[in-house]
């Protein structure tokens, strides 16, 4: 069976000038599942890793805990399967790996959850590993969704834990509560575990992120799914960004002259998939131009299918008609600039990181005046607050620094 | 068969080039009925020609953002376009000026410019006006006039709003772009904008006031405008 994903291609501009040199062109790349899957869900190997020390005592954060797990388990489907590992110094296992048929003695379960102790996340990990280790399976997600609010001893154990995860194929939801943990660690966890780290700012939105996590694992229908562009002659790869649901840099692997690979991992349904691509595209005269040819492949471990294959064409006419060179693709146009105020976040906060004042100031405001003229007024306060901030007191406040490195990459919407 | 353009051997029926991409058999877009292929190769360009009106940062044409402080690009050092084949070879690329430039009758001299008489308060006889893409726009009759882009997020109201005459941080204009100021003579300063403002073809000094003449062209971002002194 094919046509489970559908791939289009647009580039910021149809037609570019017959130039004597070598220019940019951005190719935006879109993913997207399609009816032929609506129906299918892939069942969870889900194990959720909270942290219950004592500081999950304020602002009844524990209690916000306890309802989003309880939430989240009615959201769970019978063949679903979930254990529960609390820790503070230590880890407890609230419930052993099972399925999701009896809920309510689950939630009762969830109930026992009590704050108080130290936080030592790595052997909560290596216990949680041990509970979806018991039905590891490709037909699954097989998945640690981690709740901190504190800073844990013992870091570099975490990330071997990560990298024991990830070789059984288990991947790492890292999910940090208020202002006071480690988002360099657990960023770091994540990635190592092919998954993410976010920043829940308030308790009461554990719910919403708890959610989310069930429903985009019980959508990620969509494996190992792969980009391979093969380019015209001439045309030379020179970054690739996943633009959407988040904005990352995703590197290029050569594969020889003209092909590149750009792996894509996971695709859950229903939410699209934006990559953006630089190519430079050497000189040409009038004419039309298959650029690159993009194939995306994939497979859907739970109908069956390995290494499917989509495919589209990159096309783009050269011009000596300055009138038409000079019309761009607008919505293209507006990711690319939403790119590089990412970018501009990233450096800024690279820079103030290194004391260099001024210019991450600078780079705050330019960030903040683009995302501005794209309507994304929420971020782009943060932005200018935490510049002046930073240039008033030479400090930005840990909410700000979380909230720009974990919005930041939110800002498109496909 | 062989593709027209590189001469690759291609399969029949093929729409496209699997070696240079050319379209097979496809009407030419855009008029020009030149063959697909290649332009003479001329002389290699360095980096690109073009640097950022910003940083200076180089860079490819067709680039959005400048890759070092992100400001933008487009509109910004259009390269010339390449003449198409078959042409005999031109000597380009042409050094690039970040904006077009309108042709000078003489050159001027740079900065320090001497500095007319100051006639402190008054106000200028007749009111000056600006132009931009034929539509006029009136100078208020003071001492000072700001020059802009009003943004009310940062409470930024200049005299003179721009942004319907297409000022956006996309076209490059700033909040607080430039001053216009008179002292007997209409004086113009930039008040430390991003992408800079430029009179004569010379990017001014950040708050460093030059006379302005009647007729001359002021350009702020990418945006020209021409000065009138009445």
């Amino acid at each position: 069976m094919a046509g489970e994903v559908q791939l289009t291609c647009s580039t910021h501009r149809d037609h570019v000038p017959v130039l004597a040199q070598p220019q940019l062109a951005y190719v935006l790349l879109e993913m997207v599942t399609t009816q032929a899957i609506a129906n299918v869900q892939m069942p969870l190997n889900f194990c959720f890793v909270l942290d219950k020390s004592g500081s999950m005592d304020d602002d009844n954060k524990i209690g916000q805990l306890r309802e989003a797990v309880k939430h989240a388990i009615d959201l769970l489907q019978p063949g679903d399967l979930v254990s529960i590992i609390a820790f503070d110094s230590s880890p407890k296992t609230l419930c052993t790996s099972q399925t999701a048929q009896d809920k309510n003695r689950l939630k009762r379960e969830v109930d026992r959850l009590t704050a108080g102790g130290g936080t030592q996340m790595a052997p909560a990990m290596r216990a949680g590993l041990d509970q979806v280790r018991r039905h590891l399976g490709r037909d699954r997600v097989n998945r640690l969704v981690i709740l901190t609010d504190g800073q844990t001893e013992g870091e570099s154990d975490c990330l071997r834990e990560a990298d024991n995860a990830a070789r059984e194929g288990v991947s790492i939801i890292a999910l940090g509560l208020g202002a006071d943990w480690n988002d360099n660690l657990l960023t770091e966890v994540a990635q190592r575990a092919q998954g993410t780290a976010d920043y829940i700012a308030q308790p009461d939105q554990i719910v919403q992120y708890f959610q989310r996590q069930v429903q985009e694992g019980q959508g990620a229908i969509v494996q190992n799914a792969l980009l391979t562009l093969r380019l015209m002659q001439g045309v030379q790869p020179r970054k690739v960004w996943r633009v959407a649901p988040l904005i990352s840099d995703l590197g290029v692997r050569p594969l020889s002259d003209r092909d590149v690979q750009v792996p894509l991992g996971e695709m859950v349904k229903d939410q699209p998939q934006g990559i953006l691509v630089e190519l430079l595209l050497p000189p040409r005269n009038d004419g039309r131009y298959r650029v690159a040819q993009a194939d995306v492949s994939y497979d859907i471990p739970i109908s069956g299918i390995v290494g499917e294959h989509t495919r589209a064409d990159v096309v783009i006419n050269y011009t000596s008609n300055p009138a038409l060179a000079q019309m761009v693709n607008p919505r293209v146009m507006n990711i690319v600039e939403k790119v590089t105020a990412f970018k501009l976040q990233t450096r800024a906060l690279q820079e103030a990181q290194a004391g260099d004042r001024a210019g991450a100031t600078q780079k705050l405001r330019q960030a903040a005046t683009m995302l501005l003229g794209q309507g994304e007024t929420d971020l782009a306060r943060t932005l200018q607050l935490e510049a002046d901030r930073l240039e008033q007191s030479g400090q930005m406040s840990e909410e700000g620094k979380k909230t720009i490195k974990f919005s930041g990459g939110k800002t498109v919407r496909l | 068969m062989n593709c027209p353009a590189c001469q690759a051997q291609i399969p029949d029926g093929a729409t496209f080039c699997d070696q240079c991409g050319a379209s097979i058999g496809g009407a030419v877009p855009g008029g020009a009925p030149a063959p697909p292929g290649f332009p003479p190769p001329g002389p290699a360009p360095a980096a690109g020609g073009s640097t950022c009106p910003s940083c200076g940062t180089p860079f490819v044409p067709g680039t959005a953002f400048c890759d070092n402080c992100g400001a933008s690009l487009t509109g910004a050092g259009a390269p010339q376009p390449a003449q198409p084949f078959p042409q005999p070879p031109q000597p380009f690329p042409q050094p690039q000026q970040p904006f077009p430039q309108p042709q000078q009758p003489f050159p001027q001299p740079p900065q320090p410019f001497p500095q007319p008489q100051p006639m402190p308060g008054a106000l200028p006889p007749t009111p000056a006006r600006l132009m931009i893409g034929g539509q006029t726009i009136a100078v208020p009759q003071k001492a000072e006039v700001t020059i802009g882009r009003a943004d009310v997020a940062s409470n930024s109201f200049p005299d003179i709003d721009l942004t319907p005459y297409g000022a956006s941080p996309q076209t490059g204009v700033s909040r607080m772009h430039a001053k216009l100021s008179w002292q007997g003579a209409w004086m113009i300063e930039d008040l430390n904008s991003t992408n800079g403002t430029t009179v004569r073809g010379q990017k001014l000094v950040p708050r460093q006031k030059t006379p302005i003449n009647t007729g001359e062209t002021i350009i702020m971002g990418t945006l020209q405008l021409t000065f009138y002194a009445s």
